[in-house]
């Protein structure tokens, strides 16, 4: 049961950023030059207010990606056809240059833990996920992009290194790959594993965008916090898969203490001197020799919640409470 | 899909998955130490129940962050610990069954009321009162954020003010509170610290018109004949009549001076009919 794919014509996208409610008014004023924005479909499939009517103008003006947190690719529960059904009226209406969501399960017996939990990695799991694969790129009518996902711990059942099971899944599914230099970082360090061993194994040519972000450094783990510029050792490994994936979109995830568009902007726009060759400078790099004690929030999702409060106002109905007031 | 049975998930994994998501939601006590080092694997630097705790410690704080998004009056009003209290007994009792975290907090108000921390006193504690009613507040404002409305279709204009098929705008809500809530929900929005509000029974219609939340006072008839409006799908005049026994005659000569306010507000848009 195989999606009718578009061929292998996936469009150079270049630098884009995460579209996120506190830089709504900067973009719909300033309309900033950057490449494109990822828009965190979940965001938008359920809102018939200002967020969707925001996306149809941004849609207008730049090339988006619809990035999901919550298809639960690897979940025991069955797959929900409301949620596949609802993700595609939102492809259908902005058009999306693909749709990706996460190597994970979210949650089971209905439930949702806001979480991308780790899959074990064995034979059994590989079928499941590859058979789901297969139905939601029938539903979606194009290929999924999966991301590894950061995690924290390993579990005693897995047999797959996480670089040959996406490599399986390309081939059994014809998925393509997002891969998220920082997650592939963070979650080598917590699984003591080393990441040129990963970059080894990981099919470098399915994968069509790259994600880059900053993390927290607890000494005896990484927590992938989205709310810091990207560490130097990420720089570094960035680098080295730009150079065999030189046709991935790339982006900047920031989402915990974001600062304002051009700050992400510039952060973003480092990548250009690394894709050229410049050195990453380990000793210049803000995050070099910090460890935090205190633990930050691990992919952090209250960027999704609408800034409401200094949007609601008390209103006067008539002119004569308008002039009491 | 091979036998017709393509989603049916390998028991290991089910089991797997039991597992985690028990130990990370916390319903029953945490999971059994046997199970966690026959799960998860050891690392140099931590052990199997270190590396679970990650998860344990994040799944909370996370959710936390966006209640707090969601509630930020009520969090201002019961300062962070007994917000965080509060917020971490409901995520446990309801944990989130939507793909979308905005729906995380809609039973948050119902969960204060039904949990008040007052149940057993004899008098009823006019602090969890305003508590439970700025949460539905909060709740119904963040709601209509994302409704569906009239944008699109657009109001109806003075000129239909008798127009037969006047009807409510689909993302207006009319709610009663025993606290002035809009009120100290604009101080703490303002980046005031308002003292705690005084009992006094307040009427409210929380409109969203072009993509703007609107929160609007009401006097107790103007509330009576709006929700009268909201109920039956009937008109104006109808509602009118059927309010005009417990209003008072008087209705008649101010509804037309409301109507007038109301279609300037936005209240209100053109049926089918
Ligand atoms: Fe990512």
């Amino acid at each position: 049961m195989h999606a009718p794919h578009p061929g292998d014509n996936w469009p150079r996208l270049g630098l884009g950023l995460g579209l996120r409610h506190v830089h709504v008014e900067h973009i719909l004023k300033h309309w900033p030059a950057v490449d494109w924005f990822e828009v965190i479909s979940e965001n938008f499939m359920f809102s018939a207010g200002r967020p969707r009517q925001v996306l149809r103008q941004v849609a207008e003006r730049y090339p988006l990606v619809m990035h999901g947190v919550s298809m639960s690719i690897g979940s025991s529960d069955p797959l929900d056809f409301r949620y596949l059904q609802a993700l595609k009226a939102l492809a259908d209406e902005i058009q999306p240059k693909w749709i990706s969501d996460h190597l994970c399960w979210t949650g089971i017996q209905g439930k949702h833990t806001h979480d991308l939990l780790p899959l074990p990695l064995t034979d059994e799991t590989l079928q499941h996920v590859a058979e789901r694969i297969r139905i939601v790129q029938a539903v979606l009518e194009r290929p999924l992009v999966l991301e590894n996902p950061s995690s924290y711990l390993s579990y005693t059942q897995s047999s797959w290194t996480e670089p040959a099971f996406l490599a399986e899944l390309v081939v059994q599914t014809g998925c393509r790959l997002l891969f998220d230099v920082n997650n592939c970082y963070v979650s080598c360090y917590n699984a003591g594993q080393d990441p040129q061993d990963y970059l080894k194994a990981l099919p470098h040519e399915a994968i069509v965008q790259l994600h880059l972000a900053g993390h927290q450094h607890c000494g005896s783990h990484i927590i992938d916090t989205h709310d810091r510029p990207v560490a130097a050792a990420v720089w570094q490994l960035f680098q080295q898969v730009w150079r065999r994936s030189p046709a991935a979109a790339i982006l900047l995830e920031w989402d915990g203490n974001i600062p304002d568009f051009d700050t992400c902007l510039a952060e973003l726009h480092k990548a250009k001197g690394f894709m050229q060759g410049q050195q990453v400078n380990h000793w210049a790099a803000a995050d070099v020799g910090r460890v935090d004690a205190a633990e930050a929030v691990s992919t952090p999702v209250d960027f999704m919640v609408a800034p409401l409060m200094a949007e609601a106002r008390q209103m006067a109905m008539t002119e004569q409470e308008r002039q009491d007031a | 899909m091979r036998d017709g049975r393509a989603d049916v998930a390998p028991l290991a994994l089910a089991q797997l998955q039991q597992f985690m998501q028990s130990a990370l939601l916390q319903q029953a006590e945490g999971p059994d130490h046997g199970l966690i080092e026959r799960y998860i694997a050891a690392t140099g630097l931590l052990d199997p129940a270190q590396h679970l705790a990650i998860y344990q410690r994040a799944y909370f704080a996370r959710l936390l962050q966006c209640m707090q998004g969601q509630f930020k009056a009520l969090a201002h009003a019961l300062g962070s610990e007994l917000f965080r209290d509060f917020a971490c007994e409901y995520l446990r009792a309801h944990p989130s069954c939507s793909p979308t975290l905005a729906h995380l907090g809609a039973g948050f108000a119902d969960y204060l009321q039904q949990n008040r921390p007052d149940a057993h006193a004899a008098q009823p504690e006019a602090w969890i009162d305003f508590m439970v009613d700025l949460a539905d507040f909060e709740w119904t404002l963040y709601s209509l954020f994302d409704a569906p409305g009239a944008e699109e279709q657009g109001y109806a204009t003075l000129a239909q003010q008798d127009h037969p098929a006047l009807r409510l705008q689909p993302c207006l809500a009319l709610r009663q509170y025993r606290f002035p809530v809009g009120a100290y929900y604009q101080q703490v929005a303002d980046g005031h610290d308002p003292v705690f509000p005084l009992a006094q029974q307040v009427y409210l219609a929380l409109v969203r018109t072009h993509y703007r939340l609107g929160i609007f006072s009401l006097q107790p008839a103007q509330y009576a004949l709006l929700s009268r409006l909201a109920q039956a799908d009937g008109t104006l005049a109808q509602a009118l009549a059927a309010t005009a026994d417990q209003l008072g005659e008087a209705i008649h000569s101010l509804a037309p001076i409301w109507l007038r306010g109301w279609l300037q507000a936005g209240f209100l848009v053109l049926g089918h009919d």
